[in-house]
């Protein structure tokens, strides 16, 4: 692991995944916990990603690898958009039970800059030495 | 990391479990079933913190992931229902009336709404209403995400900044 789980308040963030009925209750909740924000700026999206990749390949998962991948989803939102689309536009093909629906509150959430993004990603198809990591993990 | 794109590569299969399920008006309502939820020694702390921290409410039932509040409330317990969107579909659909506080009675369901974004945030049957303080207080039973059945008070539960609203169906 890249980050320390330890930052987290895993107890609060596990409640909130236990009463969960719906992903935007998930959402609302893990974007106001504050050790959700300290781990997105003690860490780079590369470390979060990565740490959150080692969880969701795994099989079988215990509500505390949930609450793991959807705080570093979570933390991940906190980070500059350009950093970040590319892992909110492959979420949704994640297995992860709210994957799908939490991506897409995301983009709700960040419309404006996802049409930026998606201008800046039609000139970088342009370039050549365009360097494309298929198995970063 | 801006200007090279980063290819996730999962290998553990998508798998969505759902069952086919209309409204009364034969439209599709999106729902997903759940399994394999693993008690940890922690979740099973936090369950009985829980029932320590609130000895007014009777947990009925085990944890459960293969519902949810919206599931055993539109869906008869048989999956889960989590998209406020379709909460919003079945109580068109299904013709469910708002109805006032005062004129709440068992059977009628409660549903809870996020002040900020309106959404569903939960829901559940009314099982009596304490009559003899004003306002009335409906008490519940519902269920709290994939812990138990609980049933309580409108008033008493972890769903915080929310309006409460009361439907009868009129089918």
């Amino acid at each position: 692991m890249n980050t320390n789980k330890e930052q987290l308040d895993l107890s609060t963030l596990m409640k909130y995944l236990s009463f969960a009925n719906t992903p935007s209750y998930l959402y609302k909740h893990y974007k106001e916990n504050d050790s959700i924000a300290t781990l997105s700026s003690s860490y780079s999206t590369d470390a979060i990603v990565s740490d959150f990749m080692a969880i969701v390949n795994t099989e079988r998962r215990t509500i505390e690898d949930l609450t793991l991948l959807y705080s570093f989803i979570i933390a991940l939102t906190f980070k500059p958009t350009e950093q970040v689309n590319f892992f909110f536009k492959q979420l949704k093909d994640a297995p992860l039970r709210w994957a799908e629906k939490i991506a897409s509150i995301y983009f709700a959430n960040n419309s404006s800059e996802v049409c930026d993004y998606n201008i800046v990603s039609e000139n970088i198809s342009f370039q050549k030495d365009l360097k494309v990591n298929t198995e970063i993990f | 990391m801006f200007g090279s794109i980063m290819i996730l590569s999962f290998t553990v299969k998508k798998d969505k479990k759902e069952i086919t399920l209309y409204t009364s008006k034969s439209n599709l309502i999106d729902n997903e079933q759940y399994t394999g939820l693993e008690e940890t020694p922690l979740f099973k702390a936090q369950m009985e913190g829980l029932k320590k921290q609130y000895p007014e409410l009777i947990f009925k039932t085990s944890p459960s992931d293969c519902y949810n509040c919206h599931g055993m409330t539109f869906a008869s317990r048989r999956t889960g229902i989590y998209d406020a969107e379709e909460v919003k579909k079945i109580l068109m659909d299904d013709e469910f009336h708002e109805i006032q506080l005062g004129d709440v009675l068992a059977g009628d369901i409660a549903v809870w709404y996020d002040k900020k974004n309106g959404d569903a945030e939960h829901s559940g049957f009314v099982i009596s209403v304490q009559r003899d303080i004003q306002p009335v207080v409906p008490f519940v039973i519902s269920k709290w995400g994939i812990t138990s059945e609980v049933i309580h008070s409108v008033y008493l539960t972890p769903y915080s900044n929310t309006d409460i609203k009361y439907y009868r169906c009129k089918l």
